[in-house]
């Protein structure tokens, strides 16, 4: 089957290892530039604001290509999609130009009522309908390649008809969208739910992969908790070299939100991901 | 009966992650319940429903807390009960985080729940609007023009035609937020912050006050006088009004002889000048 989407993949600048821009780290991070190829901002927190805000991100502008990744585009929901949301997201893309835009496999709102959580969807036939139109309308209405990112998830949900991974490959298919891997969530979610994270992997269409994530999670009572809030642990970035083997991205980030280490801690996590990219793929850094 | 559909699994899952008290009936083992499909309830994950509910409300904590540190620190222990009950009764409609906690005044100043904290602290919601306001300036996606604001010496330049100072428009930050309070509400912060005791009963005590973001992006607050607050106001409700209108409307509401009104006018627009209250 041809696909629109693995087309405009071809086109798709390689953007090399990259960080997120996070308030707390930005100073350091505009200073870092020979460390940090671009950079990840959650467009939520720029969307139609000013002042300081406004300000880092124009700084971000001048030194770094930009993506966004947002949160609270909830796909998964059975509200009407946003159109405030759409229309204030593609002025963010458009201002910072971005390659594509990216958002979690989730719903964060329902009754016009904003959760400010990535929240799980049933696995069902009907979900996967509905988040399907879903992202083939906002992928028309913005106009740029998107991007679903797998999520940690802490519960099944009542309804589920199949396994996240397939539920997963079939939105990417039927949707014609790409893959933002979160091998960190990958990871959370075989030690959660108790399957092999490598044929998780292998049942995914990794070439439509384009963006992955690379982060820390924390220990939970009973769970693995995806905080972004530790250093990244390394079966983490074995997933990360695996994935690399077998298919071409065009970037890579590291996610640190919480918990902020010294930034050094922050440049030598980065210099461990573009490590194994020199290693397996040097195509992704070449271009950055 | 119909299979619960997706509406009615994401409502069910919603309601229990965020009601504490369906959550409870829930964990109690109650099956009915509106607004969650009966035939869902065997099928719920517990502790799951746990989890993302604890989630769910630590971050509207963090959140609260970050904004409304003064509000935290009069609450005490009642302030996180607080967060969930505003939580509950206006939950969050917009897809920016921080607009999450913009209705916290009205809460406060509204809502049944906090009727005791109103007795005993019935600056509480005046105290949370003026937390609020500094973010709202903050954050405003107005431009705050630097190349538009003049510095003193333009200002004495300015006067030194009165003609012409009289029949020009003063241009207000765009950012500004003008607010008359019953309450000291910047002295009451003072103190708050200074771990000072508050007065068992704070009198009233109107204040004025502004806040705004200036050309290097910093919020800030302004006490003011009350002329000084209504010519703010009519100058945001009348963009030609002129020096020389404003002029006359402090000498009309001034106490004091016109020479002496017009010298505290002239400090004043200098004043508002310096901090970029006037561009």
């Amino acid at each position: 089957m041809s696909s629109g989407f693995l087309t405009a993949k071809k086109q798709m600048p390689n953007l090399g290892v990259g960080l997120g821009l996070r308030r707390e780290l930005a100073a350091e991070t505009m200073v870092n530039k020979d460390a940090i190829d671009w950079l990840e901002l959650v467009p939520e927190n720029y969307m139609d604001l000013g002042g300081k805000t406004r300000q880092r991100l124009d700084d971000a502008l001048e030194k770094f290509p930009l993506v966004t990744h947002g949160v609270n585009l909830s796909i998964g929901s059975t509200d009407e999609l946003s159109q405030d949301y759409l229309s204030s997201i593609s002025r963010l893309l458009n201002k910072i130009d971005a390659p594509w835009w990216s958002d979690h496999l989730c719903f964060t709102s329902i009754e016009n009522s904003y959760l400010h959580d990535l929240l799980p969807l049933p696995l069902s036939a009907e979900a996967l309908k509905h988040v399907v139109k879903r992202v083939k309308t906002a992928q028309h209405v913005v106009g740029r390649p998107f991007l679903l990112e797998n999520i940690s998830y802490y519960m099944e949900m009542p309804g589920d008809q199949m396994e996240e991974v397939d539920f997963l490959a079939q939105v990417l298919e039927k949707a014609d969208c790409g893959l933002l891997l979160d091998v960190n969530n990958v990871y959370v979610n075989s030690v959660n739910h108790n399957f092999d994270p490598y044929r998780y992997l292998d049942r995914l269409p990794l070439e439509r992969t384009v963006q992955i994530h690379v982060a820390g999670h924390s220990h939970g009572d009973e769970l693995l908790i995806d905080t972004h809030g530790a250093p990244v642990i390394e079966p983490v970035f074995e997933l990360l070299e695996y994935v690399l083997k077998r298919t071409d991205v065009k970037a890579i980030m590291l996610e640190r939100d919480q918990n902020y280490p010294q930034f050094s801690e922050i440049l030598a996590e980065l210099a461990q991901i573009r490590d194994i990219v020199m290693r397996v793929r040097p195509s992704i850094a070449a271009c950055a | 009966m119909e299979a619960p559909s997706l509406r009615d699994i994401e409502l069910a899952l919603t309601l229990l992650w965020t009601r504490r008290s369906k959550r409870e009936n829930f964990l109690a083992g109650e099956t009915v319940q509106d607004g969650i499909h009966p035939s869902l309830v065997k099928h719920i994950d517990v502790r799951g429903v746990k989890l993302y509910a604890s989630l769910i409300e630590l971050g509207r904590l963090d959140l609260m807390a970050s904004i409304y540190p003064h509000c935290k620190k009069i609450l005490g222990k009642h302030f996180n009960a607080t967060v969930h009950n505003y939580m509950e009764t206006m939950p969050p409609a917009h897809f920016n985080l921080n607009q999450a906690a913009s209705q916290f005044s009205q809460f406060l100043s509204e809502h049944q729940s906090t009727e005791a904290y109103r007795l005993k602290h019935p600056f509480l919601p005046e105290l949370a609007d003026y937390e609020w306001i500094e973010l709202e300036a903050m954050e405003s996606n107005s431009e705050v023009n630097v190349a538009a604001a003049s510095s003193t010496a333009d200002v004495q330049y300015l006067l030194s035609d009165l003609q012409v100072f009289a029949g020009s428009v003063p241009q207000l930050n765009p950012t500004l937020i003008a607010r008359a309070y019953k309450y000291p509400i910047g002295e009451i912060v003072g103190k708050i912050e200074h771990d000072e005791k508050l007065p068992r009963r704070q009198k009233v005590q109107p204040s004025w006050v502004l806040a705004l973001r200036s050309g290097d992006h910093e919020a800030r607050y302004v006490d003011l006088s009350e002329l000084a607050y209504i010519l703010v106001q009519v100058i945001m409700a009348n963009a030609a009004i002129t020096y020389g209108e404003l002029i006359a409307l402090a000498c009309s509401h001034s106490g004091a002889g016109a020479a002496e009104t017009v010298a505290d006018f002239l400090t004043m627009v200098e004043d508002f000048k310096e901090i970029a209250v006037i561009l």
